[in-house]
């Protein structure tokens, strides 16, 4: 199973990325976040990645923002745990 | 070597057949509920009869006594030799005695010559008994010393044998709390592992489920706004791998999880 989506932005342009990971943060659970990339290395040693919430919309999904500065270091930090899993 | 030294070594070997005896009996009764009581006073008097068979083996390195004393254990001595030197000739004299009726041919000299081999023999015993007197005036002379060493042994080796018997109980005690403390906490690491890895594999199932669902040619996922962050490509590499392996969570495994009732 290949991991990539395509994913329409507002202008109506259609791009792919590769998803890494989906998933919940505590005392965020009704939320599922989804982790990916476009695969641009920022330097020798590390690839940009994007993490947005998945909202769903019927049969659709769109990926949000994450406004709130709390919950998005609520996110880093479960993203910092994922690996001792 | 002095006949002293005998009877010393003859109170220690008394005593030692006393502790022997008691040892014996208290393992009788170790099992009984008083067993922990008998077995402190069993490794006192084991420790006791170790330095009891030292003093046997060394017999020769008495305990000194007073110089009265052991002017009076050493005349006891010289009195001893000599009646053993006497023993001695009347036991050669009964022999020759023995030799000689052998070759008698009448009733009459066979009663005469047992008639003299009789009264050395009782030379004999009389000699024995006074043998034994003075074993007993020695004894007694030596007595009190010995009494206070043995009983400084005694004591000593009492305590030695609390001490090593409750270090035993510690030492058992710390075993077995390691022991249990391993058991204990290698079961909750189980568990612990157990429900994680279980919670790991739910959660990566539902999110392939939802990556499918994207995927699906009749959605459309829109962008609308991220935060951006980076990673590292060793852990973005781990992270893919784990996205891509097939894990599915069965019935069974959450059953088990539930009756661990963690």
């Amino acid at each position: 199973m290949n991991n990539f989506i395509k994913v329409v932005d507002e202008d109506g342009k259609e791009f792919e990325v590769e998803v890494i990971d989906i998933f919940n943060v505590d005392g965020y659970d009704d939320k599922d976040y989804i982790l990916y990339t476009r695969n641009r290395e920022i330097d020798e040693n590390n690839i940009e990645v994007f993490v947005s919430i998945i909202k769903k919309d019927g049969e659709n999904y769109s990926l949000e923002n994450i406004e709130d500065d709390t919950e998005w270091e609520t996110v880093q930090r479960a993203m910092d745990e994922m690996g001792d899993v | 070597m002095g006949n002293a030294n005998l009877e010393y070594k003859a109170i220690l070997e008394d005593r030692q057949k006393k502790i022997q005896r008691k040892i014996k009996e208290l393992k009788r009764k170790e099992k009984g509920i008083f067993g922990s009581r008998n077995s402190i006073t069993i490794k006192g008097l084991e420790k006791e009869a170790e330095e009891i068979k030292k003093l046997i083996e060394n017999y020769e390195d008495r305990v000194i006594l007073s110089d009265t004393a052991e002017s009076g254990l050493a005349g006891l001595n010289n009195m001893r030799s000599k009646r053993e030197t006497k023993k001695s000739e009347y036991q050669d004299k009964i022999n020759e005695l023995k030799e000689i009726r052998a070759k008698l041919e009448t009733a009459k000299s066979r009663r005469d010559v047992d008639k003299k081999i009789d009264r050395y023999n009782k030379k004999m015993k009389a000699l024995q008994k006074s043998d034994v007197r003075f074993g007993k005036v020695q004894r007694t002379l030596m007595y009190p010393k010995t009494k206070y060493e043995l009983k400084k042994i005694n004591m000593m080796a009492r305590a030695e044998g609390r001490v090593a018997y409750y270090e035993n109980r510690i030492k058992d005690n710390e075993e077995l709390k390691a022991m249990f403390k391993d058991n204990l906490i290698d079961t909750l690491k189980e568990r612990v592992y157990d429900l994680k890895g279980l919670y790991y594999r739910k959660c990566l199932a539902r999110s392939k489920a939802i990556l499918a669902d994207m995927q699906d040619k009749d959605s459309i996922v829109s962008y609308v706004g991220a935060r951006v962050t980076s990673i590292g490509k060793g852990r973005l590499y781990e992270m893919r791998e784990d996205i891509s392996v097939d894990y599915e969570v069965t019935n069974e495994e959450e059953e088990n999880a539930a009756a661990r009732n963690i």
